[in-house]
């Protein structure tokens, strides 16, 4: 095998120009391929959101937007009405899509002092906001816009200053926060609340909190309640077709592994029918010339491999630095994680060895004179 | 016509070849013609500017789609400042999932038809004085659901009976129209509704502002808006795409070269006997171009089978392929453009080399 090896290696030394040529050309696919695998990846990772969160959300029926939602003040009363047996904490909120920067955000309100132990956000960099003016911004869109602790935005022709940069566990829009205060301020409205957090209380099943409020009368058939990660999952269905397309795309750019191996093999076998005829005259056998082509074409396939996965990390990282991926108010990191490394390593392998099986299938077929006659 | 027929003959002479190398260059050129067919199903579902018209909405909102929600008092102060028509419109997506959602429009049956243009494919359009829970739908929610005039559709928890179908060139085929009061009643807003739509060109101007943290933008503004959000997407897949062609046209120069390279002495002898240089170069553009045309024919096939199989919706909108004049060209462009680089290179190369020594290979 070894010798097989060393065979190989120096065949593609020998020929290092069109080895060269081959392999540029299969990292260019495989680095294609991790970079749609990736984002199809990223899209679906909201298809799975899970928080350590037990949080309800109490919203209108039938509204996927809860940003034209409202909640009646009976609906917070019922959830009131339970604390502090059943439910620990109720937080009422307001959200609300509107353009900040570069991008289409979702902009949230509700008590500051609700943040931290109803919405599970964690402070990055800075202070919550505590002054009029002032917001906190997730690190997602902080990252899109290039936002530093301090910077001045300007939010409905209003200017903030970003006091904190949060991270927000399972849902990771788009957004900022500004305390409910603010938010009437801004948009000078008095109007209710859009939907309605509920925290259970320590040692409450969620799911008996949910069927209470769910039948409470003073809800009636107006709202529903949802658990928290499960209302993400809903909003963030649209994702899943992006993701089918992605992944179909990266399998279809892998084929292109399949063809180059294959015109490559077969090139140097058209090419260099008459050495592969005396390899066979000599008393090399067919298993053994098969088993070095395979070789050779899995070694190329590695070499490809290993570049198109450093030059798609690095596309990454460059991507990740100077413009984020934000897609309808969602940011995406796009990176590859050990397990997609490892699939597409063997893709690569598997493809290689399909393309290199078919090229030399016929070949192989033809009698060692005919393979000597060629020129 | 001799370096022509010697390079299809080459071609014709490595028929397994040719197809594989077909088929690594439909890849990259299936990839572009759906990344270009979804980019025109984005584009036609979305372009909808008007220069007649305006729209008063909550700033920073996408108005005509969801998210604003005004007072009537508005709709007042505008008739108030001397607008001359001031037609009021509930825009908001409804459905427990994106998968069920729908894009409702509350409409006044008495002014509707004067902002949107549309035409009826069946059944009759809303009239004023119409009972309450009748509903005209757009083509493709028609299509989405397998709706006829007649039918029901259920709206937020409600029955509303499909009295037309309507054909519009927009987003708005994805929609179902009810009258403006149904729809205040159905969303329990009162008076309320999301934006109000006024000429152009009269008191108010785009760029206005209102107090409550109202604006004034053109008609069209949130589709654009809408439209730039999906811009990072198709960015992604076009820096994936253009590396896959540049992966097809360096396969393709290699391919075309060692083609060459085997047919050296043929075409040292046809230079020897008078024919210039160029004929090396379109013996090798036609081999380049028959390839990328039988690629271009297979990945157009591909890209229109992806097409069938793969919507994309987004909470209430389904954006459709759209392959037309403009995306086939397009791609056609593309295609030629990777048949010259796959072939420019290894025609120079082969130029270079010496005639003599050419001729004296076996």
């Amino acid at each position: 095998m070894l010798q097989v090896l060393r065979f190989s290696l120096a065949d593609m030394l020998h020929d290092r120009s069109r080895t060269l040529l081959s392999i540029t050309g299969l990292a260019v696919v495989v680095a294609s391929y991790f970079i749609l695998f990736a984002s199809g990846r990223a899209f679906s990772s909201y298809l799975n959101v899970t928080t350590v969160s037990r949080n309800l959300i109490v919203i209108q029926n039938d509204m996927i937007d809860p940003s034209v939602a409202f909640l009646e003040p009976q609906v917070i009363q019922a959830a009131q009405d339970l604390i502090p047996a059943t439910i620990r904490r109720v937080s009422p909120i307001v959200f609300r899509h509107t353009r900040v920067g570069e991008h289409l955000v979702q902009l949230s309100a509700t008590a500051v002092q609700d943040w931290e132990p109803v919405y599970h956000l964690v402070l990055l960099k800075g202070a919550w906001s505590g002054k009029g003016r002032e917001i906190v911004v997730s690190e997602g869109i902080a990252l899109a816009n290039a936002w530093q602790v301090g910077q001045l935005v300007q939010i409905f022709g209003s200017s903030f200053s970003i006091s904190g940069i949060f991270r927000s566990p399972g849902t990771a829009f788009a957004s900022v926060w500004m305390p409910i205060e603010t938010f009437r301020a801004l948009f000078d409205t008095q109007r209710g609340y859009q939907g309605l957090f509920v925290q259970p209380a320590v040692g409450v099943d969620p799911d008996t909190v949910r069927l209470r409020l769910q039948n409470d009368p003073r809800l009636a058939d107006g709202y529903a309640v949802y658990f928290e990660d499960n209302y993400t999952r809903r909003k963030f269905q649209t994702l899943k077709d992006l993701s089918s397309m992605m992944t179909v795309m990266s399998g279809v750019a892998l084929l292109g592994i399949v063809f180059g191996i294959f015109n490559a093999a077969t090139l140097s076998t058209v090419e260099r029918g008459r050495e592969l005829g005396i390899l066979l005259g000599i008393g090399f056998s067919h298993r053994t010339v098969r088993r070095l082509m395979l070789v050779r074409s899995i070694l190329q396939g590695l070499l490809a491999y290993g570049v198109g996965l450093a030059a798609a990390d690095l596309f990454f990282t460059s991507q990740q630095a100077f413009a984020p991926l934000v897609i309808l108010g969602l940011p995406f990191s796009l990176k590859i994680t050990p397990d997609m490394a490892a699939s597409g390593l063997a893709w690569v392998i598997a493809l290689a060895l399909l393309g290199a099986w078919l090229s030399t299938r016929t070949l192989f077929k033809l009698r060692v004179v005919a393979l000597l006659s060629k020129p | 016509m001799i370096p022509l027929r010697l390079g299809l003959r080459q071609l014709l002479n490595h028929t397994r070849l040719t197809l594989v190398m077909a088929l690594a260059v439909a890849v990259p050129l299936m990839s572009y013609f759906t990344l270009q067919a979804y980019q025109a199903g984005l584009r036609s579902s979305y372009s909808s500017g008007s220069l007649d018209f305006l729209v008063v909405q909550l700033s920073g909102s996408l108005g005509e789609f969801y998210g604003s929600r005004l007072p009537a008092q508005v709709g007042d102060d505008l008739r108030a400042a001397g607008a001359s028509l001031v037609i009021p419109e509930i825009h908001t997506v409804v459905g427990t999932t994106s998968g069920d959602a729908v894009l409702l429009r509350g409409i006044p049956l008495e002014s509707y038809a004067q902002v949107e243009e549309f035409k009826m494919t069946a059944g009759r359009p809303l009239l004023p004085r119409d009972p309450p829970r009748l509903a005209m739908i757009g083509t493709r929610l028609a299509e989405a659901r397998r709706l006829l005039p007649g039918d029901s559709i259920q709206i937020r928890g409600r029955n509303f009976q499909v009295i037309g179908i309507f054909e519009v060139d927009t987003y708005a085929g994805n929609e179902a129209w009810i009258s403006l009061e149904d729809a205040q009643a159905l969303l329990g807003w009162g008076t309320d509704v999301s934006v109000y739509v006024i000429p152009d060109g009269q008191t108010f101007q785009e760029g206005d502002t209102l107090p409550g943290g109202v604006s004034v933008v053109k008609k069209g503004e949130s589709s654009a808006t809408l439209l730039a959000e999906w811009d990072p997407f198709f960015r992604l897949l076009k820096i994936a795409t253009g590396a896959l062609a540049a992966a097809a046209a360096v396969a393709l120069a290699s391919i075309l070269w060692r083609l060459a390279w085997l047919q050296r002495r043929e075409l040292a002898i046809l230079r020897s006997i008078g024919f210039g240089k160029g004929s090396l170069t379109t013996c090798l553009l036609v081999q380049g171009s028959a390839i990328t045309l039988l690629g271009f024919l297979l990945g157009g096939l591909a890209a229109l089978g992806l097409g069938q199989l793969i919507e994309i919706g987004a909470a209430g909108i389904s954006l459709q392929a759209v392959f037309d004049d403009k995306v086939f060209l397009t791609s056609l462009v593309f295609a030629a453009g990777i048949t010259l680089a796959g072939t420019t290179v290894p025609a120079w190369w082969l130029n270079r080399l010496n005639l003599a020594i050419l001729l004296r290979s076996e």
